[in-house]
């Protein structure tokens, strides 16, 4: 029988060779023939608006017709300064633990640089807003509102200056490097001192709650034996198929507070693996007399089933090991 | 935008999770499918083929996994466009794309097309670079012995040598397995 060998390959899924290359095909066309047939498909979805609502949307954000955060007043903290800006408290099936909007730098953002505030000596990085819920609207100047949250403890502590991103100097106290004009307010807890949360407005968003950690932080660090490890995320994450044979269980992960580095055995300050499961009570390997790493179960899945695999967690060294 | 993110908001209905899936994988989709149409369609039939890409992966968002979306868009693309090659009565033109093999015809059943995909997925991983790449490059993706020349700074005569290669390999395998 005679065989097409493109036919043969029609089971078959590359995703390794890098096609690329210049078409006659539009991509604004693409696109907007994709936005009207899924708002076809899907009636009250939103409609994707113009601009400055994609600029919004490159930063995670979805619009509704209507707005239903709850507010509530927040008494001001710190003894000299005023808090004229209330909170947003999160809705109640809002999860806590939302990933970061630009977890490696935002060069999405304007002037492509990733804000950096400077605060009680620490340099803190842009990670993106403390969302509590998917809604929010454009209003008719193209500005975006979202409801956003500045979780319990954090303080003001005062306004920030923004200076620009093509100066070589660092920011000094209360002052953010970026590459756009903002005002805002700073927000802190010394309890979690990793972390602020900076209410900001700019041109394009109305005040918002952004999440800025500080440069010794890093999300998925567990903690076991008083050592830091780091538990990596995404399709590349190293991981063993097969445990080795003398590998024993230690016990069972515990999340904790996003904004804390963990301290207590198997804490870990993340709250879901790369598939969005829980990591509470995932299990935990270790090779004795390793301690150059540690082993969390995560079960994986492709188009054809899923698989036990152990993403091996290295020993933290910090940002820069 | 993260991958999980993405994918988690194309999961939940979200829009900003198709944005961002367009904005990464638009032309690479646009690449496949233009590499299958062009010489047949005008590009309205391409950007119609590459928005059905993207509208499956709104619809079956749930069959994306992380680490795997490249693939399966490439994969849709493929499916989609050779289709509507197909719908005019055209093929794709490709340097000597059909195989003689022993047997009576194409797989009757899924345990027999589940084995012949296995089989065709040994015959390539047994393949050494970059003679598997420039298989898939014109079996897979449809590009010339030309275009893949010039991707790879090799001669067209090396790429040929190498399609024959793999030609060979596949032809090898299906006749032994289907001889067994």
């Amino acid at each position: 029988m005679n065989r097409r060998i493109s036919d043969l390959l029609d089971g078959y899924e590359d995703g390794s060779v890098d096609i690329s290359g210049d078409t006659p095909l539009s991509p604004a066309r693409i696109k907007e023939l994709t936005r009207k047939r899924i708002t076809k498909k899907k009636s009250g979805l939103p409609r994707i608006l113009g601009a400055a609502a994609a600029a919004a949307a490159c930063m995670g954000l979805v619009f509704l017709a209507g707005y239903a955060a709850r507010t509530v007043e927040h008494t001001p903290g710190g003894p000299d300064f005023q808090d004229p800006h209330p909170t947003v408290e999160p809705t109640a099936d809002t999860d806590p633990y939302q990933p970061p909007q630009c977890p490696d730098g935002c060069d999405m953002l304007p002037g492509g640089f990733n804000p950096v505030l400077r605060y009680n000596g620490i340099f803190y990085h842009w990670v993106g807003l403390n969302q509590s819920s998917y809604n929010g609207y454009v209003d008719e100047n193209g500005r975006t509102h979202t409801p956003t949250y500045r979780p319990a403890g954090f303080e003001a502590v005062g306004d920030f200056t923004v200076i620009s991103h093509v100066t070589e100097e660092e920011p000094n106290e209360l002052e953010l490097k970026a590459g756009f004009d903002a005002t805002g307010t700073v927000y802190a807890n010394p309890e979690k001192p990793a972390a602020v949360y900076v209410r900001v407005e700019t041109e394009w968003f109305a005040e918002s709650y952004i999440r800025f950690t500080a440069d010794y932080y890093e999300s998925g660090l567990i903690c076991f034996e008083g050592q830091l490890y780091w538990f990596s995320f995404g399709s590349e994450s190293p991981h063993l198929d097969e445990l080795p044979e003398d590998a024993v269980s230690v016990g069972a992960l515990h999340v904790v507070d996003k904004d804390l580095i963990p301290s207590g055995q198997l804490e870990i300050n993340f709250s879901t693996d790369s598939y969005g499961n829980p990591l509470e009570g995932r299990e935990v390997f270790r090779v004795p007399m390793d301690s150059d790493a540690i082993y969390v179960y995560e079960e994986q899945f492709w188009q054809g089933g899923s698989y036990d695999a152990w993403v091996t967690c290295p020993r933290w060294e910090g940002p820069a090991g | 935008m993260r991958e999980e993110t993405m994918l988690r908001k194309l999961r939940s209905g979200d829009p900003a999770g198709l944005e961002a899936l367009m904005d990464r994988y638009l032309p690479y989709v646009s690449a496949v499918v233009w590499n299958i149409l062009r010489g047949s369609m005008s590009p309205e039939d391409g950007e119609e083929t590459a928005s059905d890409v993207f509208l499956a992966a709104w619809e079956q968002a749930d069959d994306l996994r992380p680490g795997q979306v490249k693939a399966w868009l490439g994969a849709v693309a493929r499916h989609k466009a050779k289709n509507k090659l197909r719908q005019r009565g055209q093929t794709l033109p490709l340097e000597e794309d059909v195989l003689n093999l022993p047997g009576p015809g194409d797989p009757a059943g899924e345990l027999e097309r589940a084995e012949e995909r296995a089989l065709v997925r040994r015959a390539l991983f047994s393949l050494p670079q970059p003679d598997q790449e420039i298989f898939l490059r014109h079996y897979y993706y449809a590009q010339s012995v030309k275009e893949i020349a010039a991707a790879l700074s090799m001669s067209e005569s090396t790429v040929k040598t190498k399609l024959r290669r793999g030609r060979f390999k596949l032809k090898e395998l299906l006749t032994k397995e289907e001889l067994a």
